[in-house]
C-alpha cells in the first residue's frame, strides 16, 4: 500500500509541474505557423490560396478573443498574399492594420503600401480608357 | 515509513535534476545596453544533411520568440524580400551587414539560426529525432552580438509495443526503419527546441515589451 503511494506522489508531482509550467500565450496564433508550413509543402498558386484562408480564419478567430490580440505578422503576411493575389485594395488594409497594432512594423509596411500603390497607378494606366 | 517514501520521492527528484549540468551563463549586457522591440528571422543555416531542414524550420521560429514579448517579422515575407534582393542561400544572407537589415526592414535585431541536428537514430525498438539549433541575436544598429544559444532536443518516439515475441518485435523494428522520420515528426520537435531556447530562464531571451515581465526580470539575466 505505501509503497505503491511513491509513483502515484510522483506521478501527482510532475502533473503539477506540466501545468505549472504550461506558459499561457499572450497572442492568438491560430494556424499561422501552419499555413507557413502548408506553403512550405505546397508551393505556388494553390499553396498560398490555401494559407490565405487559413489566415483570413485566424483573424476572424482572433476578432472574437477578447485577451489575445492576433500575434505579430499575421496581417502583414495575409496582407502580402492578398498583394500576391492581385487583390490590392484589400492587401493595403491589411498591412496598415498590421502597422496600427504593431508600429515596429510601421516603416516596412509603408514601403510595401507604397509600392503596392505604384503597381495600381501602372496598372491603371495599362487599361485603355472606356 | 511515511518519512521514509517521501525522502525516496524528494531524492530521486534531486537525482533528477543532479543529471543537468547548466552551461555557463550567457553575458546579457549588450542586450540590455541595446534592448530590442522587433527580431527580423532570417532563413536558417544549415549544417545538416537535410536539405527541407532549414525551409520546415523556418516555419517554427515566430511563435515561440514573438511570445517572449517581440515583434518577430513575418518569416515569409522576409524571405520573399530577401531573394528580391538577391539574398537567396545562407551565405549569401551571412554576408548582408546588418544595418542593411535596418534599412530594409526597420529592425531592431537579426536572428540567424544554424540548424546543427535534424536527424533520427534507432537503438532497437526506439527511435530518437533530434533537432538541434545553434542560435545568434545581432543588434541591427551595430552589429553587437545580443545573445547566442545552443539548443538540442531528443525526442524518443518510442516502440511503440508492437508485442507478440521476438518475431513481432523485429517487424516493428523493420517498419520503424523503413519509416525514417518524416518532415511531419520534425515540426513539433522544432518548435519544441525554439520553444526551450526562447523561455529558458537565465539563458534565453528577457521579456521583450510585449510581455508583462518587461524590465521586471532583469536580476534572471545577468
Amino acid at each position: 500500500m505505501k509503497t505503491q503511494f511513491v509513483p502515484s506522489l510522483i506521478l501527482a508531482a510532475l502533473i503539477l509541474a506540466s501545468i505549472a509550467c504550461a506558459p499561457q500565450k499572450h497572442f492568438y496564433w491560430g494556424s499561422y505557423e501552419d499555413s507557413l508550413f502548408s506553403r512550405q509543402q505546397h508551393a505556388g498558386t494553390e499553396g498560398e490560396a490555401g494559407a490565405a484562408t487559413m489566415l483570413n480564419s485566424t483573424i476572424n478567430e482572433a476578432q472574437s478573443n477578447a485577451t489575445q490580440k492576433v500575434g505579430p505578422g499575421i496581417h502583414a503576411d495575409y496582407g502580402y498574399l492578398l498583394f500576391k493575389q492581385g487583390r490590392h485594395d484589400e492587401a493595403i488594409t491589411e498591412l496598415q492594420k498590421e502597422a496600427s497594432l504593431y508600429p515596429e512594423s510601421k516603416p516596412l509596411m509603408d514601403t510595401m503600401i507604397s509600392r503596392i500603390q505604384g503597381r495600381k497607378v501602372k496598372e491603371k494606366e495599362k487599361k485603355p480608357a472606356p | 515509513m511515511k518519512h521514509l517514501s517521501f525522502v525516496i520521492a524528494a531524492s530521486s527528484l534531486l537525482l533528477l535534476s543532479a543529471c543537468i549540468t547548466p552551461p555557463a551563463k550567457p553575458d546579457y549586457t549588450k542586450f540590455f545596453d541595446h534592448q530590442p522591440r522587433s527580431i527580423l528571422v532570417v532563413p536558417p543555416a544549415n549544417k545538416t544533411t537535410a536539405v527541407d531542414a532549414p525551409a520546415v524550420f523556418l516555419t517554427t521560429v515566430s511563435a515561440a520568440f514573438a511570445e517572449r514579448g517581440y515583434y518577430v517579422f513575418p518569416v515569409f515575407l522576409v524571405q520573399a524580400i530577401l531573394t528580391d534582393l538577391g539574398a537567396t542561400d545562407e551565405g549569401a544572407i551571412a554576408t548582408v551587414p546588418p544595418d542593411k537589415f535596418k534599412e530594409v526592414f526597420g529592425t531592431d535585431s537579426i536572428l540567424y539560426v544554424t540548424i546543427t541536428d535534424w536527424t533520427t537514430s534507432y537503438i532497437v525498438l526506439a527511435s530518437n529525432i533530434i533537432v538541434g539549433a545553434e542560435y545568434r541575436l545581432v543588434d541591427a544598429a551595430t552589429g553587437d552580438i545580443l545573445w547566442t544559444h545552443k539548443e538540442r532536443v531528443v525526442h524518443n518516439s518510442g516502440g511503440g509495443g508492437g508485442g507478440g515475441g521476438l518475431i513481432g518485435a523485429l517487424v516493428v523494428a523493420a517498419v520503424q526503419a523503413a519509416i525514417t522520420a518524416t518532415t511531419v515528426q520534425y515540426r513539433p520537435i522544432a518548435i519544441q527546441a525554439n520553444e526551450f531556447a526562447a523561455n529558458r530562464s537565465g539563458y534565453g531571451l528577457p521579456a521583450g515589451p510585449y510581455h508583462p515581465e518587461f524590465q521586471k526580470d532583469h536580476e534572471h539575466y545577468k
